[in-house]
């Protein structure tokens, strides 16, 4: 018999075929999953223009109520009113303010701090992506009836649950830009030194971990409530009031934070020089922050499920409205300091700045006003003012870093004469908004459709067309703000020049980081490393 | 050394503890229950002055941590890790779960209050991102190189992976194309039959003929034909079934009929 040997010649191995490596997702694929962190950063800005959009439209119908004090609630009808200006709140609050703030911190704090990346992406890009969903049905709800005072059961509960999804995005998004300034530093970049914009983002981002949970937990009560339980909380004509101290005084505040952080490193940069007392601008950050925490002055939970506003004349409602001011003023203080001690230049994100602040510290004033029980100014449009005041001051703020950071959001700057144009413009809009209000609500007209108790309607008639005007101008300021930003960024290049020449880490040329041995490494690298002010101290 | 992150978690914590005392003798508080946390006397107004006192609890533990973390400043973690410096974070891949997480929150939302179907289908998508995300984050790190990284996953999750999807393919044609049938007369279910055989059988030509296929091209082709699938589907199910003759019945009745005639015959 004859064996055939099968053995393979040992020599004879064949290499294993090369893995391919992974391919980088194109077009709609590598938006939808980016992990990117500039890329996640521009999508929130984008969305949250959009955003803005649908509460301008809301803001506009709301205003054309208050012309004829007589017939109020005519044009809309009562409830779809109720609806109007709830939608207009929540959409210029948590959908358009936040946001904002969530995709600048996302896309500019790790650069700042000196990282490649955000922390967590792919939680951010989750929040994101909850974030526009969320919102999304949140506005059909408002469409199908639903929303606080809506008549559709089912859509009021659909507007609840997706408010919730919105603020848990919201929640996540912060996270991941706070955790950013708080692990992710560069070596040498102590917390002491980081940059006042990522310093205000861990502040604000500690401020919503307290507080936005609160408001989501007391969504879960209203939503049970109102579908299992007896409507003790006032059914959907209650839902407003339980969401509506997140946008007023103190916790209005909140939104106003990172306002300071921008203006505290634009500042510097337009007077050439370095910021004055950085620890001491830090500490007023993190105080006008802890004052900012208003969790606690929600409406209670009455007898008959009610909201009485229990803080109304109550000690820490007169303190924390009062003492707010301070950390404020300090903050301001520094600011003129450091431009005295430089050469200024006027920039459009200086003079978006000055109108943020300049704004930001009526709208305290307007506060302490509001507060003073005497006055009897809670629940008048003093109070709709006093919200408009620090709202539009954050708009206006978040207006200045998206001009001062443009060239690194898009590569381009946005048009510098029409930006200046239009941050003057922002600003007296803002002051015929909201100064008529405060009048009127001296002249006691009530806010929300409760019409006019004193004598002077034809005064107060003609000071709401004032306020309408005001506020058609600000939209119109907001409008053509954001042309100037999406015209910036259509015509991008992501590796965009420093324009002005910047203080801090993120306007470090690429692949040429410098030592960090204070909190404007660039600023030394530029002028040889002098003195530290953080050293110093 | 009390750290920069310390100092201002200890700040709010302290302004907060004492907001929480005024508001509480300022809401009817009474003897030292402000002061003991209701211990002795009454704490005031209950919901504020919980707020206010779990804020400061909870600034006083992320006091402690910054402390205990030293801020987590790049110097003292690198020390611990016996490095110069603090390896920075990378820049993460792409990835779909992201979306698909977020598609599944908000599915799970409008079921909850909508439609169980939706509810459930919200669950599942929630299952599987937790499942997926999990398992590319440990795929991802597994080695130095991202090719071999994406062959280790592949391996582990694409037994599982292609079943499951080939099930839900066959689901969504079965279902689909069944609620088409249903809804269009007898003659129109086999002209549709015929339609829908004859597209895949020139497209698949179309596509055998080329000398070089793009994955692409294949992908776009097979979820147009998922989108039209489910798109018909729900317009089937929409437009409701048609009139049925039930066939079996008259039958049974015709025999009978037939039976009785010869019967009498």
């Amino acid at each position: 018999m004859t064996v055939t040997e099968t053995q393979a010649p040992p020599a004879a191995t064949t290499p294993a075929p090369a893995l391919e490596p992974p391919r980088p997702a194109t077009g709609l694929a590598a938006v939808l999953g980016t992990g990117e962190h500039r890329t996640i950063g521009r999508l929130w800005i984008f969305t949250s223009f959009a955003y803005l959009l649908v509460a301008g439209v809301a803001g506009a119908l709301v205003g054309v109520e208050k012309v004829d004090t007589d017939g109020l609630g005519d044009v809309l009808g009562a409830d779809v009113f109720g609806e109007t200006l709830s939608l207009h709140g929540i959409a210029g609050t948590f959908l358009f303010l936040l946001p904002l703030f969530i995709g600048l911190g996302i896309h500019v704090v790790p650069a700042q701090v000196g990282a490649a990346t955000v922390a967590f992406p792919r939680a951010a890009a989750a929040a994101f992506w909850t974030y526009l969903l969320g919102g999304a049905v949140l506005i059909a709800s408002f469409v199908a009836d639903g929303g606080p005072f809506g008549a559709d059961s089912r859509f009021v509960e659909l507007f609840v649950a997706s408010f919730i999804a919105v603020l848990l995005a919201l929640v996540l998004g912060t996270i991941c830009v706070a955790t950013t300034a708080v692990a992710l530093r560069t070596t040498g970049m102590g917390l002491h030194r980081t940059p006042l914009f990522a310093w205000s983002s861990l502040v604000t981002a500690v401020l919503v971990v307290l507080q936005l949970p609160v408001l989501a937990g007391l969504m879960l009560l209203v939503y049970v409530d109102h579908r299992y339980g007896p409507t003790f909380l006032g059914g959907s004509d209650g839902v407003l009031d339980r969401i509506a101290w997140a946008w007023s005084q103190p916790s209005a505040y909140l939104f106003a934070i990172p306002v300071l952080g921008i203006i505290g490193d634009i500042v510097p940069v337009s007077a050439r020089t370095r910021l004055s007392k950085h620890r001491i601008a830090q500490g007023a950050i993190g105080a006008f922050g802890a004052l900012a925490f208003g969790a606690w002055a929600m409406p209670g939970f009455g007898a008959d499920g009610a909201a009485p506003l229990l803080h109304v004349g109550d000690v820490p409602f007169y303190a924390f409205s009062i003492l707010i001011l301070f950390p404020a003023l300090a903050f301001a203080g520094l600011l003129g300091d450091t431009v005295r001690r430089g050469s200024l230049r006027v920039t459009s994100p200086l003079l978006w700045g000055i109108a943020s602040l300049l704004m930001l510290l009526t709208g305290i004033l307007n506060g302490i006003l509001v507060a003073i029980e005497p006055l009897d100014l809670i629940q008048t449009t003093a109070q709709t003012a006093q919200i408009h005041y620090v709202l539009v001051a954050s708009l206006l703020g978040l207006f200045a870093g998206l001009a001062h950071w443009a060239p690194r959001l898009f590569g381009t700057p946005v048009q510098e004469v029409a930006s200046k144009g239009l941050a003057a413009l922002g600003l007296l809009g803002t002051i015929l908004l909201c100064l008529p209000d405060v009048i009127t609500g001296f002249l006691e007209q009530a806010w929300r459709l409760q019409g006019v108790s004193g004598d002077d309607v034809d005064a107060v008639e003609a000071l709401n067309i004032v306020s309408i005007a005001g506020g058609l101008l600000l939209a119109l300021v907001a409008v053509a703000f954001v042309g100037l930003v999406l015209k910036a960024a259509a015509g991008r290049d992501l590796d965009g020049d420093d324009p002005w020449e910047g203080n801090t880490l993120e306007w470090a040329p690429a692949g040429a980081t410098p030592a960090i041995t204070s909190e404007a490494p660039v600023y030394d690298a530029r002028h040889g490393a002098g003195p530290s002010t953080t050293e110093a101290k | 050394m009390i750290t920069t992150g310390s100092k201002f978690f200890y700040g709010v914590a302290a302004l907060l503890a004492l907001a929480a005392v005024v508001y509480g003798y300022a809401s009817g508080g009474g003897g030292v229950g402000p002061i003991s946390v209701g211990y002795k006397g009454g704490v005031g107004e209950h919901l504020g002055y919980g707020i206010l006192l779990a804020g400061a609890v909870s600034a006083l533990f992320a006091g402690f941590c910054a402390t205990a973390f030293r801020d987590a400043d790049p110097e003292p973690t690198a020390a611990l890790l016996g490095t110069e410096t603090v390896p920075d974070a990378t820049p993460t891949g792409s990835s779909f779960w992201p979306v698909v997480a977020a598609f599944g929150v908000v599915l799970t939302v409008v079921g909850v209050v909508l439609n169980n179907v939706f509810f459930v289908a919200g669950l599942i998508a929630l299952g599987a991102v937790a499942i997926e995300w999990t398992m590319q984050a440990w795929a991802e790190r597994a080695t130095g190189d991202p090719a071999v990284n994406r062959e280790i996953r592949n391996r582990i999750m694409f037994p599982i992976e292609v079943p499951l999807a080939g099930a839900l393919a066959i689901a969504i044609v079965v279902i689909g194309y069944s609620r088409v049938f249903l809804a269009v007369s007898k003659l129109g279910a086999v002209w549709i039959a015929l339609a829908i055989a004859a597209t895949i059988f020139i497209i698949g030509t179309i596509l055998s003929l080329r000398p070089r296929i793009r994955t692409d091209l294949v992908a776009g082709v097979l979820a147009a034909a998922a989108v039209v699938t489910i798109g018909l589907g729900i317009f089937g199910a929409v437009a409701g079934e048609r009139d049925f003759e039930h066939h079996g019945e008259d039958h049974a009745e015709s025999t009978v009929e037939g039976a009785s005639s010869e019967e009498s015959n």
